[in-house]
């Protein structure tokens, strides 16, 4: 990849938007002075952008903490209602300063439910296998936040990633081969830029980046990732939102195995992930977008 | 047992220094309140001066205390030649940078001005935000036309050595925006600040009735505050000068005031005694508050501390002009 594109992606990272689809309702939060955390979190945690802010900045070099910051929770405590309102508010306006460039290629509703769904299921399946329930956030931010990179490549390359997804399309083949092949560089390798940048924990970074190929993760976010690669090939099977990709492998046995999770759950769980995401959808209104 | 010292003891030391040494030139919190009420406590917002042993000079705030603490070291310090001062800014709330432009020294060629503090979400640097209210239409000189050498070091949560024998630790606090908490540690001794803060607390809390009842957040929230008090009490515990937030009584805070990033007097006072600190100064006083209320909040404290026994410790409340050898 030239340099050149490189210099375009960091930047764009650099200052990434909010989902257009939750600015409204960000807006509107941000504007009570009576907000409160339970709010606040309600709707950062349903914006890949916001999670990953707010977690960049209470993992910064700033805050000395020795363990990093995993959870939505502890951040917004020990960052505060009004820092925690001021930054969800400066990156939804990073998002109206650059009216409609947020999202050029990619449908923004499509995407946020493809993000929403596969981390309601990455967490549905965290339950199933027994998970503590301290921990299962996790899974749902490392579902929610796994095609982050895809927003920096479908502006940059708005029509090379057309392109991409038409041929994918055309070929049958995965979106990310085409990316490989027009653009020089995939959204996991963008989502590796943008965790860097964000300094998100191990477990995230690793669903972002290898939720494609889950045997590349350590021992330790193994499953972790493994669940989220399930819940991606499953909601794109099932056309939970749609994010680029029609087509996609079937899920190996033995991840499904080494997960601890069946096909026949997964048919079990799909009028919930529906469920959680069109409750997301009416509290941000967005229910009648299509 | 604790000693009510409220009229803390005057230091001695005039001039010859042989240790360090905090001077209060403004305590009170939000916004300057001179007037008749507010004579003996003081009006300015916060600045403390702190002189090493041999006269190196920090400041910790720039609030309006700050003008006449300039106007001295103009008179007295610039004798001996230019300036060389360490700002330490808590945070950049108006109260904490309003006396920069009013602050002599920085319109004097020859001194140096280091202005140490936080960063704030939006990466801004500490430049732009002290230029800011010295632009045109709230300052009649800008930033760039001052004579000084300043320049603005942003800190994160960390130790430095600010000189060979000085070093400086810094805490993130509990405020509405991004504070640091500072620990000098110098002439043997350790001077600790902390305000503007509020105790973090739980803000996941919520009973099982409630509709949105949320166990997971509501014992993960709890985890993060305790936690997070942990750290600040640790901040403070080798403190020898303790400046800590009291802008409430715990009857104010409770009743209107949790989320405004201040501290109850009280909880000041406990998280004190928990901490082993040996002198601790009660700071960033309620603008509303008079001389008179102080006198009333006194008595009242002296009952309810006589229940803590095993532990030795002088409190009082800041006031201009109060000097207080470490």
């Amino acid at each position: 990849m030239e340099t050149k594109y490189l210099v375009r992606l960091n930047r764009y990272i650099d200052s990434m938007p909010s989902l257009s689809i939750t600015v409204s309702k960000i807006l509107e939060v941000t504007k009570n002075p009576q907000v409160t955390a339970k709010d606040l979190n309600k709707v950062i945690s349903l914006d890949p952008v916001l999670v990953g802010k707010v977690l960049k900045l209470v993992n910064s070099a700033y805050y000395g903490l020795s363990n990093k910051v995993t959870s939505l929770v502890t951040a917004i405590i020990m960052l505060g209602i009004n820092t925690i309102k001021n930054l969800a508010l400066s990156t939804a306006v990073l998002g109206n300063m650059r009216k409609g460039s947020s999202f050029k290629t990619l449908n923004v509703d499509g995407f946020w439910r493809h993000s929403i769904g596969v981390g309601a299921t990455s967490k549905l399946i965290a339950t199933k296998i027994g998970i503590p329930a301290i921990r299962r956030e996790e899974f749902f931010i490392g579902g929610l936040l796994h095609d982050i990179g895809k927003i920096p490549l479908n502006v940059i390359f708005e029509e090379e990633y057309l392109r991409a997804i038409q041929q994918a399309d055309m070929h049958k083949t995965e979106l990310i081969e085409m990316e490989k092949e027009l653009i020089g560089i995939t959204h996991c390798e963008v989502g590796k830029l943008i965790g860097e940048k964000w300094r998100l924990t191990d477990e995230t970074y690793e669903c972002i980046l290898y939720h494609h190929d889950p045997n590349m993760a350590s021992e330790k976010n193994f499953r972790l990732v493994s669940s989220v690669y399930i819940a991606n090939i499953y909601c794109n099977l099932n056309e939970v939102g749609f994010s680029g990709n029609r087509y996609t492998k079937k899920i190996e046995d033995y991840l499904l195995s080494s997960v601890g999770v069946t096909e026949e759950y997964l048919d079990e769980i799909f009028e919930s992930i529906s469920a959680e995401i069109e409750k997301a959808s009416v509290f941000l209104q967005v229910s009648g977008q299509k | 047992m604790i000693i009510f010292q409220w009229e803390a003891e005057q230091s001695t030391n005039d001039g010859d220094f042989n240790q360090m040494k905090a001077r209060f030139w403004g305590v009170r919190g939000s916004i300057p309140t001179p007037g008749p009420e507010t004579v003996k406590y003081g009006g300015n917002t916060t600045c403390i001066e702190v002189r090493l042993n041999d006269g190196r000079i920090i400041i910790i705030g720039a609030g309006s205390g700050i003008r006449a603490l300039g106007n001295q070291l103009v008179v007295q310090d610039m004798k001996k030649g230019p300036l060389n001062v360490n700002l330490f800014i808590s945070h950049t709330h108006w109260d904490h940078i309003m006396g920069f432009p009013f602050f002599t020294p920085i319109f004097i060629p020859g001194n140096k001005i280091k202005v140490h503090g936080p960063v704030n979400i939006g990466d801004e640097s500490l430049e732009k935000i002290f230029a800011l209210q010295m632009s045109y239409n709230y300052f009649p000189l800008r930033a760039d036309e001052l004579a000084a050498d300043i320049s603005y070091e942003i800190l994160k949560e960390g130790s430095f050595q600010l000189f060979d024998d000085v070093q400086i630790t810094t805490k993130i606090l509990n405020h509405p925006i991004i504070d640091l908490g500072y620990k000098i540690e110098a002439d043997g001794a350790v001077l600790v600040t902390i305000y503007d803060h509020e105790p973090f607390r739980n803000l996941f809390d919520s009973n099982p009735e409630d509709e949105d009842y949320d166990e997971v957040a509501k014992l993960e929230g709890e985890k993060a505050a305790q936690e997070n008090n942990e750290r600040v009490m640790q901040f403070m515990k080798s403190a020898d000068l303790l400046i800590h937030d009291a802008q409430y009584t715990n009857k104010e805070y409770l009743s209107s005031k949790i989320g405004w990033g201040h501290s109850p007097i009280e909880y000041a006072l406990y998280s004190c005694v928990k901490a082993g600190v040996k002198r601790l100064v009660l700071f960033h006083h309620e603008p509303t508050r008079t001389d008179s209320e102080f006198d009333i909040i006194q008595r009242a404290l002296e009952r309810r501390i006589t229940r803590i026994s095993n532990h030795h410790m002088e409190v009082f409340f800041a006031r201009e002009g109060l000097e207080i050898d470490l």
